[in-house]
């Protein structure tokens, strides 16, 4: 082949695979879902914690206690997903100053076994998060 | 017939943190139902967002959707430096709303 058809073609293969491309696979839902609400930052562990069942009985009714220690007024926002459920955002909660300490408790549907994941927000700019493997036996989404 | 409920201790003494914890009877339909009879899928309807204020001034405020059970229940804090009256305000999709009040005396 010439001199030139070869360049254009190794030019072509370049513009094909722009440097840049970091993950090897397609995003999740769940994980496009978490970086629009982190930005990319790096979740630290620490501060926060989630309770919820070991095995959840009926997966439509699932409890689950989230807290961030120390005073309130540090944290910005609490959110929960639920990674493998047609819709993975639990939810996001707000706080203020004047919750005084940050504590949501609620109840999720999951519709299969998976690692339920909290992260906090903190008004500095780090966040933290935590996960809980919780088995279902019954699934709850529909 | 979906009458929200609050509970809220009568009072509290200055500084202390009290724990708020309500419910609304709401089916929150995420859309993924079928109705046995039909077939048909139940459309959509959840509750998306739950606002509490004290005095006026936001508290606490939740945005949750088809993965929260149904009748959601949400339990908070809140720090009792006066007395007052809590709102709580639960919205639909679609804009409906509910109200609760209560007031917290200081002891």
């Amino acid at each position: 082949m010439s001199r030139r058809s070869f360049s254009l073609g190794v030019t072509a293969s370049v513009a094909l695979f722009p440097v840049g491309i970091s993950s090897s696979h397609a995003k999740s839902h769940y994980e496009s879902l978490l970086e629009a609400r982190t930005n990319g930052a790096p979740l630290q562990s620490g501060k926060i914690s989630l309770t919820m069942p070991d095995l959840a009985e009926n997966g439509s009714l699932v409890p689950f206690t989230i807290k961030v220690e120390g005073d309130a007024a540090h944290v910005k926002a609490i959110y929960v997903f639920a990674p493998l459920n047609p819709a993975p955002e639990v939810g996001q909660f707000y706080f203020t100053a004047e919750s005084g300490e940050a504590l949501v408790i609620s109840r999720m549907r999951l519709g299969k076994p998976q690692d339920v994941v909290a992260v906090a927000e903190m008004k500095d700019g780090i966040f933290y998060t935590t996960k809980k493997h919780v088995k279902v036996t019954v699934g709850g989404c529909g | 017939m979906t009458k929200p409920r609050v509970k809220v201790p009568k009072s509290a003494t200055v500084g202390s943190i009290i724990k708020i914890k309500t419910l609304i009877r709401h089916n929150m339909e995420n859309g993924l139902r079928k109705n046995k009879k039909t077939g048909k899928k139940i459309p959509r309807k959840l509750i998306n967002n739950m606002t509490a204020r004290f005095n006026g001034a936001d508290l606490f405020r939740a945005d949750i959707g088809g993965s929260i059970s149904a009748n959601p229940y949400l339990a908070f804090n809140a720090k009792i430096d006066v007395a007052g009256e809590f709102e709580f305000i639960w919205t639909e999709d679609g804009g409906k709303t509910w109200v609760a009040k209560k007031k917290i005396e200081i002891k």
